[in-house]
This record gives C-alpha cells, structure tokens and sequence, in this order.
C-alpha cells in the first residue's frame, strides 16, 4: 500500500509567517496554483481513496484531483495540524513578546511542549497516527491513498515511520504542496520519499526544496 | 550549505539482489539511463563542486552528471558503500547457507553488527559522516554540492542528519539515481528532500 501525503498550499498566513494551526483559512493565489499542479501530477496515478484533513486549506489543496478523479472524499478531523492555542494568528516575534516562558519552553522541548491552550506534537502525532493506522486497516495492499494534511501532521507521521523521537521534527521540513510517500508491506512501514516537490512552478526549487520563508514550517 | 546526494545508478547485482560493498561492478544498461535522466534533472543546477566514491558505479554516474556541470568530479574513498567482507558477490540464500550463525547474528542487530572481514553500519556512517564535514570545510555555506555514492551510505548520513538511532535506518529508502537533499549550518542540520525519482518516472520504479 503507497500513502502519499501532500501538504496543502500557501495560505497569506504562511506568507507572511502567521501561526495558522486550526485556524479557517483559504489558500491564497499562489496556494491555488501550487494545488492545480500537484493535482495534476498525481492524476497521472491510479488512486484508490482521498482522505483530507477538514480545515479549509487543505480541501481546496486536494479540489482539483477531486475533480479529475471524481473519487469521494473521506473528511479526517484527526488529520488537522497541530491545534497552537494562542498562538494562533500570531508571528513568532509576537508570540516571543505575549508567551515569553511558552515560547522557551517550545524551543527546548518542541516535541512535548503544550502551545499554551493548544497542543503539544506528541498529542498530535498520537491522533495523527490513529488515523494512519484506521486508514491503513480499511485498504488493500495494492491500493494508492492520497491524504491532504499540514506540515506538522505530516512530519509528526514522519516520526512515527522513522522511529524518530518527536523532539527531531524540525529536522525535516514540507513545501507548501510536496509530496512525502510511505510503502506499507504487512504493517512493515518505510518512508520511501520526503518533500519531493519536482511538480514545483519554480524551476530551482523543483530540484533543491527552497525551504524559505514559512515555507519551512516552523509556522504550523 | 544544501547538498544533494545522488545514489548511483543500477548494476547487475542490484538487479538480481547480489550483496556487494566494495566489489567493483558497473552499470548496466539500464543504471546507464538512469544515470543519463539524472545527469539531464540537474543540468540547471550549477553545483560549487561535485564529489563521488571511487567505486565504479558511482564513478560512472558523476561523470554523466559532470558532462552538464563545469566542475570536476572529486573522488572520495571515505564515501563508499559499507564493506560486505565475506558477503560480497553473495545472495541472500546464499549467505544464509554459508554463514547461518553470522546472518543471524547479522539479522538480529544490522546496525552494529560487522559484516566478516567488512564494516557495521556504525563503522559506514561514522567514516562517512567524518568525511562529509570534511568536505564541507573545504566551502562556503552558500555552496551547494553534488555527492554521487551509495545506498547505505546515504541511509548513513540521513541518519546522522535527522540524529536518528541507525537501528531503523532500514525505514528509509532511496532509489538507484533519487535525489536526496540535505542542508547543514553551523548549528542545524535537515532533511530537505528524500528518494526524489521524478526524473525515472518513465521507467519502471522498483520499491
């Protein structure tokens, strides 16, 4: 079973660097077109089943291969990014100023710190990983399963295949629209790409992810 | 400093699932292609320096990807494949008819085991890992570099970049002539970009 895992695309808050976590916001003209062109690549495969997180970036990230395919679309709450509390809306400089303490503790511990009325990345994986295994249990070894989520979920899954401690998250990092893949053989899990964006409009970052920006997601 | 590792291209042994570290054995027509495809991926990217293992099939891929590039191609033997020892040129059923207390001695701990007369994997990503900081002093941190070696020794320095115990370096997986990226500063290091084969897309991906 093949799990592709796409990122939804640029929002204005990843723009400019704004905490989004579970916070309703559309795509912006970029995002849109960043999801017009991952539509398109994965298109050329045969997909089995579309699962998506249900915050609104991610629908209209996964819109246009819905409507190729004309495949139903399973809403997967679980799949949300990371919830960030109070961060939400908030720059890191902001955040820096209003949650001093929060924000130190975050930096030394990023794996369990709580965001302060939010969550920490091991709530998230753990959720995030429940539903990959309910997601795996209902397919068949030959299928292709497309799932569009977040730059935290699809690290904090990362992990989990890895056997990462969730700590090292930030070590690796998802462009707005890549694609990262897992290989699933008899429960035997193996991450089989990571950031591919070759589908990228950009034609250096196409080979060498840019990572610039939010873009990195350091900003859930 | 963004650094794209490139495994070689496919030999025979791949193909027919032979172990082999420092055995010298070519391309096959087919790894040839790939390494072609990979070359023609990377031609907009102009590399600061190109570095590949002295190993043949990793000297052949970096030379076509060199005939795009108007850099060098430096060879590194610290950038080898691990060393198999007795296994080399052997088949899985193979070794377990010859060495049964070994391969289970082997199976059982595959980081940290030795292959007789050859290298653990620990031993591969300590001497390669040591040798990509060396070369990495060797630039600027604007640099990016191409570095053509191999399967275990890019699972290696994964590894070492996300700080991932090399008993699960089995989870990754990277394809003859994938693209793998890293990028390392003064205080961090990441994982960019893994098994990137776009560019093989029009040939049948093997996983």
């Amino acid at each position: 079973m093949l799990l592709i895992l796409v990122r939804h695309g640029e929002t204005a808050y990843n723009a400019i660097g704004r905490y989004q976590g579970h916070v309703q916001i559309e795509l912006n003209t970029l995002g849109h077109r960043q999801a017009a062109r991952v539509g398109r690549r994965l298109a050329q495969r045969s997909i089995t089943a579309i699962y998506s997180s249900d915050l609104t970036r991610c629908l209209q990230t996964i819109q246009p291969l819905v409507e190729v395919t004309q495949l139903p679309i399973t809403l997967e709450p679980r799949l949300r990014e990371i919830d960030v509390g109070l961060w939400e809306h908030l720059t890191i400089p902001e955040i820096r100023e209003a949650f001093p303490g929060n924000y130190a503790a975050f930096k030394q511990n990023p794996g369990t710190t709580i965001h302060v009325g939010g969550e920490a990345y091991t709530q998230l994986q753990a959720r995030a990983v429940s539903a990959m295994q309910a997601i795996i249990a209902t397919h068949h070894a030959d299928d292709t399963i497309v799932v569009c989520t977040h730059g935290g979920t699809i690290r904090a899954i990362a992990c989990w295949v890895l056997g990462l401690d969730v700590n090292h998250y930030n070590k690796m990092w998802i462009d707005n629209c890549a694609i990262t893949t897992l290989l699933n053989n008899d429960g035997h899990i193996r991450l089989v790409s990571l950031n591919d964006n070759a589908h990228a409009e950009d034609a250096f970052a196409a080979v060498i992810p840019q990572v610039t920006g939010t873009s990195r997601g350091t900003v859930a | 400093m963004n650094i794209v590792l490139v495994r070689h291209g496919e030999t025979d042994y791949n193909r027919d699932g032979r172990m082999y570290g420092h055995a010298q054995v070519a391309l096959n027509q087919r790894g040839h292609t790939q390494a072609a495809a990979v070359a023609h991926r990377l031609r907009t990217t102009a590399f600061s320096a190109i570095y590949a293992s002295d190993l043949i099939r990793a000297v052949q891929t970096a030379a076509a990807i060199a005939e795009y590039q108007s850099v060098p191609v430096n060879y590194e033997p610290a950038l080898r494949e691990q060393h198999v020892g007795d296994w080399e040129h052997l088949t899985i059923p193979e070794v377990q008819l010859r060495f049964p207390q070994h391969y289970a001695d082997y199976t059982a701990d595959p980081a940290y085991t030795a292959y007789t007369n050859g290298e653990s994997f620990a031993m591969l990503q300590h001497r390669a890992y040591t040798s990509l900081r060396a070369i990495m002093s060797n630039h600027q941190p604007t640099d990016t570099l191409c570095i053509v070696c191999h399967g275990g020794t890019i699972n290696a320095l994964i590894c070492a970049v996300l700080e991932l115990d090399i008993k699960h370096h089995r989870k990754l997986w990277v394809d003859n002539c994938s693209l793998t990226t890293v990028r390392i500063t003064d205080t961090q290091t990441h994982l960019i970009g893994l098994n990137d084969h776009t560019h093989l897309a029009h040939m049948e991906q093997k996983q």
